[in-house]
């Protein structure tokens, strides 16, 4: 498979705030983690640090398309951060009402990669990837993409996608550059 | 008036119908957090409760409306108070529970123009929260 050999990729640091005012479109009405208190950093790939300018963002708009499917990637994002808030957050998410399990591995460059995903009910998803070291001395979790699903197993363009978008991440891994929210 | 309450109850179904979901699993979140930390188990919460451990598995998974009378009782089961407060006069609170070394998890809460409707099993405290959709750029 082809694969874009990226020079510099930005990221930006989602906020719980964030991550819900991108899929709710309504004066948050809950309670929020704070970023301080998060052991594991939330990531997504961005252009120009604009978090609106994201394939986590367009897959939201694409597939997230009305309450219900809003309302249960809501959901799915807030176990994940009051997860990330520990560091087993596998183990706070395996009790949680989400669950959390692989949807595709893969091995790249003498190594073996998952795909995670998260399912609050039997269709609707957000794929993410921990990444296996360190960035910037923070433990760190991308965000991939949210899907309403129609079949039963994962779509190939969902594996495919998620495929090539970790290999580009772990290919710049030295060259990511983090857009951070501001205080 | 009359318009204005219709409105208002567009308001609040619209809430409800996204934000119902992950309301109900907010006060299950601290309940399973302070599970961990006190190293207690579904069947000692079925044994303090005087229910199930099939009842008490799914009570804390979150997706019950369950009634202010349970989340009571789950709070004397965990021997944590539970603080209920509707229409706080301030704007911005950050949650906190103690770990190990009293240093809290932070939570923040932001009901700008909105009512704070807010459950919790633990302490608060004030803070200020991050301004929305504001990014700088940092090196790796």
């Amino acid at each position: 498979m082809y694969v874009k050999i990226a020079l510099i990729m930005k990221v930006a640091k989602l906020s719980h705030q964030t991550a819900i005012g991108l899929v709710a479109k309504l004066p948050v009405g809950k309670r929020l983690v704070l970023p301080s208190a998060q052991k594991w950093d939330v990531l997504i790939v961005v252009k120009e640090c604009d978090p609106l300018n994201s394939r986590f963002q367009k897959s939201l708009s694409q597939n997230i398309d009305d309450l219900s499917k809003r309302s249960q990637i809501i959901k799915a994002l807030d176990e994940l951060y009051s997860a990330v808030s520990e560091e087993d957050y596998q183990g706070a998410l395996s009790q949680s009402g989400v669950t959390c399990k692989i949807a595709h591995s893969f091995t790249y460059a003498n190594g073996s990669y998952k795909v995670w995903e998260l399912k609050p009910n039997n269709k609707d998803r957000i794929y993410f990837f921990p990444l296996p070291e360190k960035l910037n001395g923070r433990k760190a979790i991308f965000l991939m993409l949210g899907y309403h699903k129609k079949d039963q197993q994962t779509p190939k363009e969902i594996k495919d996608y998620c495929e090539e978008s970790i290999k580009e991440i772990l290919q710049s891994k030295d060259k990511i550059l983090i857009c951070k929210e501001r205080k | 008036m009359t318009r204005e309450n219709e409105i208002i109850a567009g308001q609040v179904a619209e809430r409800k119908a996204l934000w119902a979901p992950s309301r109900r699993a907010e006060p299950m979140q601290d309940v399973r957090r302070i599970m961990r930390k006190k190293e207690i188990l579904n069947k000692d919460l079925a044994i303090r409760l005087g229910v199930t451990e099939a009842a008490v598995s799914r009570l804390i998974k979150g997706s019950q409306n369950i009634q202010i009378d349970t989340l009571y009782m789950l709070a004397d089961a965990l021997e944590e108070s539970l603080t209920i407060n509707i229409g706080s006069d301030s704007s911005e609170y950050t949650y906190a529970f103690d770990d190990a070394d009293s240093n809290c998890v932070e939570y923040d809460s932001v009901f700008s123009e909105e009512e704070s409707n807010v459950v919790q099993l633990n302490c608060y405290r004030k803070s200020t929260a991050p301004k929305y959709n504001s990014f700088e750029l940092e090196c790796a």
